[in-house]
């Protein structure tokens, strides 16, 4: 089947070529951060195993959606959101991992797992099951965005920006901002490609066939940049406390 | 991010999922409910300069006033006189009030943070026009009394205006960084907060644009800064006090502006709605804008 893919493959292909790079780069992370978990202290580990499934998974699913693409020429709607619906919650655990040391409790957790459960829901309904009117496509995409914003706001407001600024640490506070940044920009490609899609009212904006390619990008700089604040807090606290 | 650029984002999806449902929205219905906002939001904002000024300078009320309303009184005239400079100088003390209340504790030389007060508020406004500058024109000529406006949306001028003034704003940023004026996190708040507003410029029809900017940026940014004043300033001093505090001129000047509007609307007043609406925004801006000038100093 792949050699069959990789045959057929045109070279201007820009969409598949981001799959192939999506796929690499996510299995790549997931080998790395998998392995440095012995360079962190045990209080880390955790986390990295985290950040490790994170790219891990996304890596399984970029094999398929790469499969699919290269079969069919469509958009892998279904692989997409199956990737989303079990990687995002893990972005969040990411910030309850942080911030438990830090006195986060798990009400906090499980709060950011069902806002985030809840967005990819409403986003996969509003953009699988669409019967073509524009009221069912505003209607999941508002609730999918309230899901979004109230991630947004607990992390830069609300909770998880309250225990962080209570946590004693500079490496912590900066890393909970800069994973911060990356749910408000990064993860915003989300709703903007939503809004890209066939019919949508950005799609004279940036073209529905090229969505795809914003979505890898995104997807790719999302999980693994992610990982990598992560890492980087983690080696930095685990150097702090030797 | 500070809270008004996320009231901002929030305000930015809401109007793209409108958007993403209705595909246009009537310009009536951007008018309706931009006013609302406005005189909800924008107008309070403005409403308590005088209690603002006596904590900042010893002067006596009746001077207070007298130099207010003077200043209302001597930009009617000047409106009465000449639309056109009356629209240019009026953009140019909503770009320097809009940028002194972007950064009013930014701490360089009172000489260059002027300077960048004013450029970051001319990159807003010439933005705003600069995307939409068509639908302005169309604006514009649909009255008899604003089609001399027209002459201020020259697209050669404001292109220059546009690209200067925003190489200015973002080498600007960048200065400020090195010479560690702003931290990190405010640098890469500001850049975002720039990006957005072009983006939500560029998307959305200009009266939304605008009504978007000057209600979650800049009035509740501006009366949060009053409040947390007279926070200080008072003991005991809540969120209730403060809506008290507001309340009388802006209700004041919300039936006003009601009146005049109406009256413009019935022909009593010589000037059609949208010119008026200006007319009373740019008077009431400048003496607004030179409290507020105090005030942050």
């Amino acid at each position: 089947m792949l050699l069959d893919i990789v045959t057929k493959m045109a070279p201007d292909d820009y969409v598949g070529f981001t799959f192939f790079i999506g796929y690499m780069a996510m299995a790549a992370a997931s080998v790395f951060f998998f392995f440095e978990r012995g360079s962190v202290d045990a209080k880390w580990k955790l986390s990295l195993l985290v950040s490790a499934l994170i790219t891990g998974i996304a890596a399984v699913h970029y094999g398929y959606m790469r499969d699919y693409w290269g079969a069919t020429g469509d958009s892998p709607t279904f692989f997409r959101y199956v990737d989303w619906i079990l990687t995002v919650p893990l972005m969040c655990i990411e910030f309850y991992l942080l911030t438990k040391l830090a006195g986060a409790k798990k009400s906090l957790l499980w709060k950011l797992i069902l806002a985030s459960t809840w967005m990819l829901v409403c986003g996969y309904i509003g953009e699988a099951f669409t019967d073509g009117s524009t009221g069912h496509s505003v209607q999941w995409g508002v609730l999918s965005t309230i899901g979004y914003l109230y991630i947004a706001y607990t992390v830069w407001f609300g909770e998880v920006a309250q225990l962080a600024e209570n946590s004693n640490s500079d490496v912590i506070k900066k890393g909970v901002r800069a994973l911060a940044w990356f749910v408000l920009v990064g993860w915003a490609i989300y709703p903007i490609g939503y809004m890209c899609m066939e019919g949508g009212w950005l799609s004279s904006v940036m073209a529905p066939e090229n969505v795809d390619v914003w979505y890898n990008l995104a997807d790719a700089i999302n999980k693994i940049g992610f990982g990598l604040v992560v890492y980087g807090i983690a080696i930095s606290e685990s150097k702090s406390n030797k | 991010m500070n809270l008004f650029t996320f009231i901002y984002l929030i305000g930015v999806y809401i109007i793209l999922n409108l958007f993403q449902g209705f595909k246009q929205i009537d310009l009536n219905d951007q008018l309706i409910y931009s006013s609302f906002f406005i005189l909800l939001i924008g107008i309070p904002h403005g409403a308590i300069d005088h209690v603002l000024f006596f904590k900042k300078r010893k002067i006596s009320k009746l001077k207070f006033y007298v130099l207010y309303i003077g200043l209302i009184f001597a930009f009617l005239i000047l409106w009465h006189v000449s639309v056109f400079y009356s629209l240019i100088f009026f953009l140019f003390i909503s770009a320097f009030h809009f940028g002194e209340s972007q950064f009013p504790h930014i701490n360089i030389q009172p000489i260059f943070k002027n300077i960048f007060y004013f450029i970051w508020g001319i990159s807003l406004l010439s933005t705003l026009m600069f995307y939409n500058i068509e639908e302005l024109k169309s604006i514009t000529l649909f009255f008899d009394d604003t089609v001399v406006l027209e002459q201020v949306y020259d697209l050669s001028k404001l292109s220059i205006l546009f690209y200067s003034t925003n190489a200015f704003t973002f080498i600007s940023m960048f200065i400020f960084i090195f010479m560690k004026k702003i931290n990190l996190d405010r640098f890469f708040s500001e850049i975002f907060l720039l990006f957005l507003i072009h983006a939500t410029f560029y998307l959305f029809p200009f009266i939304i644009g605008f009504t978007l900017y000057f209600v979650a940026l800049h009035s509740l940014k501006v009366m949060n800064d009053e409040y947390i004043f007279l926070k200080k300033e008072t003991p005991n001093f809540k969120i209730f006090d403060f809506i008290k505090l507001l309340a009388p001129y802006s209700v004041l000047s919300i039936c006003f502006t009601a009146l005049l509007l109406v009256l413009s609307y019935n022909n009593i007043i010589g000037y059609s709605v949208p010119l008026l609406s200006i007319m009373i925004i740019s008077v009431i801006t400048l003496p607004h804008a030179i409290v507020m000038n105090v005030f942050y100093n």
